[in-house]
């Protein structure tokens, strides 16, 4: 009988287990933080919807191509920015070499890049291969070259962007620079929330101005033979004056401008790498899929910018001094002439323009986070950057470019003249070192074919290098330098936030075993912060006593001696769990120092692990916490700082009625 | 006058400080007054033992004390000195 009711006593006493409750069944509301987030972004999304999107060939172009393509709009305006002051009329023969150049060397990029993507089709970019073939500095540099040129592409994009409206509407000209910064502040916004691969929404513009644009071009063009298309003659006030072209004794002078225009054009064929950097991102064959992409995109861009420079060279168009109306707006509105559904086509081109221009800034905000994160997983960049934010995108990437290129945007006045001269020096680096490395692939690896590719990869590599050159020389006096001078610096900075994370590293690996082995201090004191006599005070001592140290100390700091005395008062009266008080003197009312003078004396035999209970109060409002000071984190922050001193928050939760055991 | 940092045990010494803190005993424990008196060369524990509180012992009151140096809780104490409030 005795023993059959014990049975059923300790079956009474013991919980019936049951199942755990649902995961999403938190009745904690989430924090503040997470509810903008909510409402802002959208539901956070799960680690494992990270797979990728697979995107086909036509949507993939629109994706990936858009910088690229992009650069059509303004590549042409800047080679006659350059050429029109200084050459005059002449320009207008120069115009169309020069783009053949370029594209020249646009072609042999291309064929470089094909190889890199069949080499590196996981994780691409110029990176990557610097990293694999020449090492982890000179990755740097071509990491810092290009994460300066994806906030230049951003800039520049947007500026143009904002051109193009201007150019359509000179009314909002004056607002140029909001306007660019709106659109950095879309672009940001977008990608925080994760549109980055979305490819329908891309899709859309790329086409409609790929649409406008040859639409533009084959009007144009055969107008242009029909004889149909009469040069400009008459200039606009607030064109660019025009020079005269030098005779013999300039010729020197002559080519520098030439291989200035030249520089200048350099912008057309950044984002050729965009397509490298995103080969995972396409259906299978990747590698297939990604060239032939590339190979489209390259023939695309050489159609319409040499389109363009052909149809400025005939028309003799001249650019603004602002910048504003652009080049291809007044190609378009010579074209398209003055009738209303030429007018209506107009609108339509300006209107494409400032679509792509937008998009290809968003290029950047897809390329820049993920070469940051890739430079901060190699210790070389803050390890914030590694950080998948709520939506799973580099939110910190993603402010950092949109913050520098917003920057840049107002310091430059949203000008894309001004911003050129920086644009593509970054570019041609990273070209020319991804190019070398591949060469360096092929000798070290010697996979098939390989003999065709160190060709190809050797020559796009030195091609890269002296347009790279000639872009430092001739654009070094127009802001170049500050390129220039940038990318080392940064280097050396990056270099050095390396070292930081290796010593930390070093440190906080060594013998760590053997560390988690040594014997514990002797002495375990707990000194409880007492700041009224109150039911918040009265937990954290449960809560000391849970902990049953060595000795237990409650401690109030008498900043107010008047206070000071009345608690004094109340605690001899009641006192709490017949603990006695310690009323420490502080005179100059510092609070946070006081206490770290305590813990500095308690644990200064070196053997006692000093606990520091600071009670909080939780609040269920965010007002709520307005009404209180946070006096608590001083003194956390504060003591934190001696050794073998650790600091407990004991949290009081406020407007729940703390149930009492006894 | 002696510094406090050259108070030895078992000495009757005559030292001169701030009361830095100041312990409160509920009613319920043992009646003690006990505080840390501390000048610019170090620290010393001042006891009175049967007493719950002493008029004008603050925290931040200067004093003079005048016993033997002994020991209350393995520190150095001096146990139920005579004390004279300094202004």
């Amino acid at each position: 009988m005795g023993v059959m009711q014990e049975k059923v006593v300790e079956a009474s006493q013991m919980a019936i287990p049951t199942a755990l409750p649902p995961p999403t069944d938190c009745a904690l509301p989430e924090a503040l933080g997470d509810r903008a987030k909510n409402r802002l972004l959208g539901p956070p999304l799960n680690t494992e919807d990270l797979a990728h999107e697979r995107l086909g060939k036509p949507t993939a172009l629109a994706v990936f191509a858009s910088d690229n393509l992009s650069s059509s709009a303004y590549a042409t305006e800047e080679i006659l920015r350059v050429l029109v002051p200084a050459v005059g009329l002449a320009a207008f023969s120069l115009v169309v070499p020069i783009t053949i150049a370029m594209l020249v060397v646009l072609a042999f990029l291309i064929l470089s890049y094909r190889q890199t993507i069949k080499a590196y089709p996981t994780a691409g970019g110029a990176y990557v291969v610097t990293r694999d073939n020449f090492g982890i500095l000179p990755a740097q540099v071509a990491g810092v070259a290009l994460l300066t040129d994806y906030v230049l592409t951003v800039s520049v994009s947007v500026a143009a962007g904002s051109a193009a409206l201007t150019s359509a509407f000179p009314s909002l000209e004056r607002a140029a620079v909001p306007i660019s910064v709106a659109f950095i502040g879309i672009v940001a916004y977008g990608n925080l929330r994760g549109v980055r691969e979305s490819g329908k929404v891309f899709a859309v513009p790329t086409y409609f101005f790929i649409a406008n644009m040859v639409l533009l071009l084959s009007v144009g063009l055969v107008r242009m033979f029909l004889g149909d298309l009469p040069a400009q003659t008459a200039h606009a006030a607030g064109t660019l004056p025009f020079g005269s072209a030098g005779d013999g004794l300039f010729l020197g002078a002559t080519l520098f401008v030439v291989l200035h225009a030249f520089a200048s054009g350099g912008a057309a064929v950044t984002g050729v790498e965009a397509i490298s950097n995103g080969v995972p991102a396409f259906r299978m064959p990747e590698w297939r899929n990604a060239r032939t992409t590339l190979v489209v995109m390259g023939s695309l861009l050489g159609v319409m910018f040499l389109g363009l420079s052909v149809l400025s060279a005939h028309l003799h168009v001249t650019p603004f001094e602002h910048g504003s109306p652009t080049i291809l707006s007044q190609v378009g509105e010579a074209v398209f002439g003055t009738s209303p559904a030429g007018k209506g086509l107009y609108y339509l081109l300006q209107a494409g323009t400032v679509l792509i221009l937008v998009l290809a800034a968003n290029t950047s905000f897809a390329d820049f986070p993920r070469l940051a994160s890739f430079q901060a997983g190699d210790n070389f960049l803050p390890r914030q950057l590694t950080k998948r934010g709520h939506r799973l995108v580099f939110s910190n990437g993603i402010i950092a470019l949109a913050a520098a290129s917003a920057v840049l945007v107002v310091a430059t006045g949203a000008k894309v003249d001004r911003l050129i001269p920086l644009y593509a020096v970054g570019v041609f680096t990273s070209f020319t070192l991804s190019q070398a490395g591949m060469a360096r692939h092929h000798i070290r690896h010697k996979e098939e074919g390989w003999r065709r590719g160190l060709a190809i990869n050797a020559f796009g590599a030195l091609l890269s290098l002296v347009v790279d050159i000639v872009i430092a020389v001739t654009k070094f006096t127009h802001g170049a330098w500050i390129v220039i001078v940038l990318v080392p610096v940064m280097v050396a900075f990056l270099v050095r936030l390396n070292r930081q994370y290796e010593v930390e590293e070093a440190e906080l690996e060594a013998d760590a075993r053997l560390a988690a082995t040594a014997p514990i201090l002797r002495r375990h004191v707990v000194l409880v912060l007492i700041n009224n006599l109150d039911r918040s005070a009265a937990r954290a001592i449960q809560y000391a006593r849970a902990l049953t140290p060595n000795e237990l100390r409650a401690v109030h700091v008498a900043a107010d001696p008047e206070r000071a005395e009345l608690l004094a008062d109340e605690w001899q009266r009641l006192g709490l769990s017949r603990l006695p008080l310690e009323l420490v003197d502080c005179p100059d009312r510092r609070i946070a120092r006081a206490v770290l003078e305590i813990v500095t004396e308690v644990s200064a035999d070196g053997d006692t692990e000093v606990s520091v209970l600071v009670p909080r109060l939780e609040h269920r409002r965010v007002w709520h916490r307005l009404l209180h000071d946070r006096t608590s984190d001083a003194i956390a922050t504060a003591v934190s700082r001696v050794p073998h001193a650790n600091v407990t928050f004991v949290p009081y939760h406020l407007g729940l009625g703390q149930p009492s055991r006894r | 006058m002696t510094c406090i940092a050259e108070v030895r045990w078992r000495q009757r010494v005559r030292v001169s400080g701030r009361v830095r803190s100041l312990r409160i005993q509920p009613l319920a424990g043992v009646p003690t007054v006990q505080c840390t008196l501390v000048d610019v060369t170090g620290g010393l524990t001042v006891v009175f033992l049967g007493r719950r509180r002493i008029a004008g012992i603050r925290p931040g009151t200067r004093m003079v004390v005048e016993g033997i140096a002994g020991e209350h809780d393995r520190k150095l104490a001096i146990l139920n000195p005579r004390y004279e409030l300094l202004a």
